[in-house]
């Protein structure tokens, strides 16, 4: 395995592909575990994933996959005391609060078209690969995304 | 781009607003720090309901950071291992279900908690002697009937896990945690790279913990006589 090659994959991939997981997962402490995780699948996988068309999409999608999947172990660990203590604040994001906050406030679909086909800039095909929905699905969620961010960012102006 | 055309400012917003925003974890390519750093068992990281844990080698050179056979439990560790699962809280140790079995070797320490209807993981640090340092749940509280059933003659069922440090990038480790019939009276699991090691067994339950992951490892089971029983290969949940 080219470890430098991975490396420079990473250095160059790990900041759009984080900021994308924060809008897509919320939690920027969620989001860095699960970009650990997925980067790490990455270097396992390098030797084949280099030659991927996107390996970026690739990472985002592991992340994704880990999040499905720690969210659906969580639900059976719910009444265990240690996990009902209130969880450490998280830490705060350079990033402006009203913009932050109408990110949030997306459904989740079109919070992750947003953070794949935006933030990350995927094409509405890869973005759709990612999100296992067809491409039309994407636009169309994007579409709303869009349009109520604008709407809550301008509301937020006029205020 | 044409999807993104008439939304030209709100893009440019949001990609500007997030530009500050930066991925601070060092490459996992990085050489890892020293497997002699001292442990920073304790601190407890809760993030989003998942506890971060501690993961270290060895403080000094006495102690493997694994080994293929679990150690032996006096009453007494058993109780201490029992007392930092439940983090020395009364009430706490009364809501739990009674320790089942307690996989202990080289760094780390799995306890499983479990009755018929109840199954708590609990993962310890052994710091300075018996003492335990307490770095997490693995699981929470669930059900046997939550365990994948694998085979049914004899049964076994599991549940395993790969957990990675959010300490220490890169370090990995398996933790799995099941159900087998009475027949079954041993169980191995071949880990890849390091060969059969003996899981922690008594009275039909199973804990053990290795280092590395979970896919590629295979269960087997054992009855009294030495006959296997079956062999499963074992996979995440």
């Amino acid at each position: 395995m080219d470890d430098t090659d991975f490396d420079r994959f990473y250095r160059r991939t790990r900041d759009d592909c984080y900021r994308a997981l924060v809008v897509a997962v919320r939690d920027p402490i969620e989001a860095d575990d699960l970009l650990s995780d997925a980067y790490m699948r990455a270097l396992g996988r390098w030797p084949t994933l280099r030659d991927h068309p996107q390996p970026r999409a690739w990472v985002l999608r592991t992340a994704l996959n880990l999040q499905r999947d720690r969210w659906r172990r969580l639900r059976r660990f719910a009444r265990l005391p240690f996990f009902q203590q209130q969880p450490s604040p998280p830490p705060d994001l350079p990033v402006e609060p009203r913009l932050l906050a109408a990110l949030r406030g997306l459904p989740d679909q079109q919070r992750r078209a947003v953070a794949l086909r935006v933030v990350l800039d995927l094409d509405t095909a890869e973005t759709a690969a990612v999100l296992g929905v067809s491409p039309g699905t994407v636009t169309t969620h994007l579409y709303r995304g869009l349009t109520a961010l604008r709407a809550s960012l301008t509301a937020e102006e006029v205020l | 781009m044409h999807d993104l055309r008439e939304f030209d400012d709100v893009v440019a917003r949001i990609r500007s607003g997030l530009s500050a925003v930066h991925y601070r974890r060092p490459s996992p390519v990085r050489p890892a720090r020293s497997r002699r750093a001292l442990s920073l068992a304790g601190a407890l990281s809760v993030v989003a309901g998942v506890a971060a844990f501690v993961i270290l080698g060895p403080s000094g050179g006495s102690t493997p950071a694994w080994a293929d056979q679990p150690r032996k439990l006096t009453a007494e560790q058993t109780e201490r291992i029992t007392r930092a699962c439940t983090l020395g809280d009364p009430d706490l140790a009364a809501s739990m279900p009674p320790p089942a079995v307690i996989d202990w070797r080289g760094i780390r320490v799995v306890a499983f908690f479990a009755d018929e209807h109840r199954m708590v993981e609990c993962v310890l640090d052994p710091v300075a002697g018996d003492n335990f340092e307490f770095a997490g749940g693995v699981g929470g509280e669930y059900a046997p009937s939550d365990l994948r059933v694998v085979n049914t003659d004899p049964h076994i069922s599991y549940s395993a896990q790969g957990i990675e440090s959010s300490y220490q990038v890169g370090y990995r480790f398996a933790v799995l945690v099941g159900r087998v019939g009475p027949e079954v009276q041993r169980v191995t699991v071949d880990v890849p790279g390091r060969g059969d090691a003996e899981a922690s067994l008594n009275d039909g339950w199973v804990s053990i913990w290795w280092p590395g992951e979970v896919d590629g490892a295979t269960l087997h089971a054992f009855d009294a006589r030495g006959r296997e029983l079956a062999s499963e290969p074992l996979s995440l949940d």
